[in-house]
């Protein structure tokens, strides 16, 4: 696995958490109201948008139309889903994160270890 | 719901592959900011969102990549490749007439690529100019090329501006003896300076230098004629039985294109020695050309030498002034002292023509595609429903005019190459095909694509617009601009009529001028031309060709009785009035020459030998006698001759014409040609036989050219009916191309009545009933255009004629006899489609519904 692909950014991992946990409601309109709602930031949607698109790129998620409503005047919607590359990024990082975790001295921190 | 134009913007802008879901989640999007922000700022940031959703970009590269694109265009090929077999009648229509229309064009095209050509292969061009000459009239001021001998010698002495000045006279048939053989030849006689302002390519020797050293240049082909392989540089040539001069140059033949060509040039110091008028200020026969070293102060220039001949004569009616080469050919024609065009209005003619024909075969192609547009808007409907954008369906119409098109292109060439050697013959033309000039095949690619543009444009624009649920309904929304196709129908037919009612008049206008009385017989006349031993020995000839038995009268003139070039102005008459001047013909004639060409003498004598004053006596035509107001014309003097005779008007000349005033005066010896009048009995051709013997004792080397006046009379009107038959043709062409237009249109109102028609025969009307109804229907555009033509035309017809002096009287039956023609061939056009609408069972038609 090259580094590279491995290497995302920090809305980019946002974005593939939020995906992998909505199962199977995440299109546009759900990540970015649930985004919003985790964070209390306001994401614009042509960031989630092209976000999205740069992650299928990198193989993390993947998409495939839904069936057609009448809720939004007959357009399908685009549904994500987290790739097992994606949850391997995720519990890679998540590794990472927790190790980074316990070499941090405790007191660095001023909380103590327990 | 945001505003339709965002929408829109997303939708023409954004990302082709995700535009569906991207449009959904901002739809749902707005609604959630309507409900927190309210209208406005939801729309305000709906704009915001789409804007950095635009991939303007991204969205056209994917289309150029699309390896769809490539195979749409070959399916379209193969579309427009099936229709046009499928609806033969149809396709056969349109290929006819828009081959008509461009094989029109391409010749028209071709004629005009040659006069633009016409002088342009001079390098000095644009400082070579002819000098031309002003004279003033009682009719107006006329312009002519004929200048006086000394002119050039002036020119070049007196006028610092001018660089090179030369002066060129033309002659005909001069018999030329080569070696042992005999041959004639025309040419010019031309000062060296003519070849260093000219650009004539020599072969060998130089030009220029040739004259000077008082030697001839030829041109290559006649150069051949003479000598076949020999080298003719050095060649010795016998010219007139006169004087013999060496070969000196040989040039490159003259393309047709020149103002100035010729096969042959002699010095023009042999023409001098016999010519003493060349030294003479009042006399113009010659041409003179002129090079300037600054041609921009042309109007400097004409300002100086405007009166370089009055100042030398008394005439104070002429003024001379240099013209450009360049514009000799085009613009080369005078009225009344001012310029007038010249063949530059009938290259704008023929350009309409082509224009007119060619719109006329796009009207076509329109009225036969709206008339399908029923069947054909199924198929858009069809294509539509598969997915196919309009703008595929423009193209894929705009594709198949265009591949008819280009069939007629191909098939327009090849009439072109097959049809060119009888137009020219036709036309008097000679023009050719060019296969190696790229600006023909150019222009006619960009004509036959504008064409087809054009032609496509209208189903192409319509039909695409058709809604596919409407039309797979069986709702075909009829297309508008039926007036205009009418409108459009009315207009060929108003043409067509036209030239078919000016055909008409042209032949009743040719009978007229073929009939007129000419004022002599021509029956049983003869004349031979003579050469210059037999004209010296005229006496002699005229006296032994009288003894021939079947010869009853004998005379000789100068030229032929059927014209005379030269005329005189300002001659004197007594009591003329100062402004009364006008030209004389001038004619010179033989003893007894009232009697052999049976011309009637109203006053006075013809010439007799009895009187030895006659030498120095005239005759007068009527119309002379008249314009002079004579009242006593016998025995007075006009122009130095006394008129012992007034001769009845006879027609020379233009035979439509004016009969112009002329004077005959007697010449003894100036003879060319003798006239006879022999006996029309069974021995005729022995007569005839014994003048040739006769006339071949006296001068053997002669070439005996006899002919019939009344031969050479016809001959003239041969040029004539050629130019009938080109009218015929164009209005035949004309006729042909509007009933193809009718048929279009027939097709349509039959298409769109159809309906009508068959609920008009469930409900009782006959066959017979519902043709009358479709027919009335179609032929008003043509009814309309005979209304609109008629009146027309008769105003415009008179006005025509009456420039002719000659003419026919319009009558009736001229008008009548075109609009029969014409409602009869449209009625036959019409009944194609009235009978198949009317023979339709109307369950057929009605089915659908």
């Amino acid at each position: 696995m090259s580094p590279r692909r491995n290497s995302i950014g920090e809305f980019e991992e946002l974005v593939l958490i939020i995906t992998a946990s909505l199962e199977g409601d995440a299109y546009g309109v759900t990540i970015t109201n649930e985004l919003e709602k985790q964070t209390g930031r306001s994401v614009g949607f042509n960031t989630v948008h092209t976000t999205l698109q740069r992650l299928e790129e990198k193989g993390l998620i993947r998409s495939a139309m839904g069936g057609a409503t009448t809720e939004r005047g007959g357009r399908r919607k685009r549904y994500f889903t987290i790739t097992a590359l994606g949850s391997r990024t995720l519990r890679d990082l998540k590794a990472l994160r927790e190790r980074l975790w316990k070499a941090l001295p405790a007191k660095v921190l001023g909380i103590t270890k327990g | 719901m945001p505003p339709g134009w965002m929408q829109t913007l997303l939708r023409q802008f954004a990302d082709e592959d995700t535009v569906e879901e991207t449009e959904g989640d901002l739809l749902e999007f707005y609604r959630q900011w309507e409900t927190h922000l309210g209208r406005n700022r939801a729309s305000w940031k709906y704009f915001y969102t789409v804007v950095t959703l635009l991939r303007p970009w991204k969205k056209k590269r994917k289309e150029f990549n699309n390896a769809n694109t490539l195979i749409m265009i070959r399916s379209y090929l193969i579309m427009s490749w099936r229709t046009i077999l499928k609806n033969k009648i149809s396709s056969i229509i349109n290929l006819s007439g828009l081959t008509l229309g461009l094989t029109t064009s391409l010749l028209i095209l071709l004629i005009i690529l040659k006069e633009v050509r016409y002088d342009q292969q001079h390098l000095k061009r644009d400082s070579i100019f002819m000098m031309l000459k002003h004279q003033k009239t009682s009719d107006g001021i006329s312009t002519g090329r004929s200048t006086p001998g000394p002119m050039a010698e002036a020119l070049r002495t007196d006028y610092p501006q001018v660089v090179h000045a030369a002066r060129v006279a033309f002659f005909d048939d001069v018999l030329v003896h080569v070696n042992q053989s005999k041959l004639t030849a025309s040419g010019i006689y031309a000062e060296p300076d003519i070849f260093r302002m000219m650009t004539y390519k020599p072969i060998k020797g130089e030009p220029a230098a040739a004259l000077e050293a008082n030697s001839v240049v030829l041109s290559k082909n006649l150069a051949t004629t003479f000598f076949g392989d020999q080298d003719p540089i050095g060649q010795l040539l016998e010219i007139g039985g006169g004087y013999t001069l060496f070969v000196g140059a040989i040039i490159e033949e003259i393309p047709s294109t020149n103002t100035l060509k010729f096969q042959m040039a002699i010095p023009f110091k042999a023409f001098e020695k016999n010519s003493p008028w060349l030294t003479k200020w009042d006399d113009n026969r010659i041409n003179t050309w002129v090079e300037l070293n600054n041609p921009g102060n042309l109007a400097e220039f004409n300002a100086k030498v405007s009166s370089m001949i009055t100042q030398r004569t008394q005439d104070q009616n002429e003024s001379t002034f240099a013209y450009p080469l360049t514009r000799l050919h085009l613009y080369g024609n005078f009225s009344n002292g001012q310029p007038s065009g010249g063949f530059i209005t009938i290259i704008w003619i023929l350009v309409g023509f082509g224009v007119f024909m060619l719109l006329i075969a796009c009207v076509n192609f329109m009225n036969i595609a709206t008339a399908q547009s029923a069947r054909r808007a199924k198929e858009v409907g069809v294509r539509k429903v598969m997915g196919a954008a309009r703008r595929w369906i423009i193209f894929q119409f705009l594709n198949e005019s265009l591949v008819i098109t280009i069939l007629s292109l191909v098939v327009a060439v090849g009439l072109c190459i097959l049809l060119i050697p009888s137009f020219n013959l036709m036309m008097h033309t000679s023009i050719s095909f060019e296969y190696n000039n790229g600006v023909v095949w150019m222009s006619a690619l960009i004509v036959a694509f504008i064409t087809a543009l054009v032609a496509g444009s209208y189903p192409a624009f319509v039909l695409s617009r058709f809604s596919p649920a409407r039309v797979l309904k069986g709702i075909v929304n009829r297309p508008g601009g039926s007036s205009l196709r009418r409108v459009l129908v009315t207009f060929q037919f108003v043409i067509s009529i036209s030239v078919l009612i000016g055909t008409i008049i042209l032949y009743a206008q040719f009978d007229h001028v073929k009939t007129r009385p000419i004022g002599y017989d021509q029956e049983n006349l003869v004349n031979v031309r003579l050469d210059s031993l037999a004209s010296a020995k005229f006496e002699v000839v005229k006296n032994e060709v009288l003894k021939i038995p079947g010869v009853k009268s004998v005379t000789g003139m100068s030229g032929s009785i059927l014209n005379s070039s030269a005329s005189i102005t300002g001659m004197d008459w007594p009591d003329k009035k100062p402004d009364g001047d006008f030209s004389v013909s001038m004619g010179e004639a033989n003893y007894d020459w009232i009697q052999t060409m049976g011309l009637e003498i109203v006053n006075g004598r013809d010439f007799s030998q009895q009187f030895k004053s006659d030498e120095n006596a005239c005759l007068l035509n009527e119309i002379a006698v008249d314009r002079m107001g004579l009242a006593n014309p016998i025995g007075s003097v006009v122009g130095g001759h006394t008129v012992i005779g007034v001769v009845g008007n006879f027609v020379y000349n233009n035979p439509s014409g004016v009969i112009a005033p002329m004077m005959i005066t007697l010449t003894p010896d100036n003879v060319h040609r003798l006239y006879a009048r022999i006996d029309n009995n069974d021995s005729w051709s022995e007569t005839l036989a014994s003048i040739e013997k006769t006339v071949k004792k006296i001068s053997p080397e002669i070439e005996f050219d006899l002919r019939f006046t009344t031969d050479e009379y016809q001959h003239r009107f041969e040029e004539l009916s050629n130019i009938g038959l080109m009218v015929s043709i164009f209005g035949g062409m004309t006729i042909f191309i509007s009933c193809l237009g009718l048929f279009g249109l027939s097709g349509f109102v039959a298409e769109r009545r159809g309906k009508e028609m068959s609920i008009r025969k469930v409900f009782g009307a006959s066959n017979i009933r519902v043709l009358l109804s479709l027919s009335s229907d179609i032929l008003k555009p043509v009814v309309l255009a005979l209304l609109i033509v008629v009146p027309l035309s008769i105003w415009v017809a008179g006005m025509l004629l009456n420039e002719i002096v000659y003419h026919v009287q319009l009558q009736w039956w001229m008008f009548v006899q075109a609009g029969g023609i014409v409602v009869a061939v449209a009625f036959f056009v019409v009944l194609y489609h009235g009978l198949r609408t009317a023979s339709e069972s109307p369950a057929v038609r009605l089915k659908s519904e």
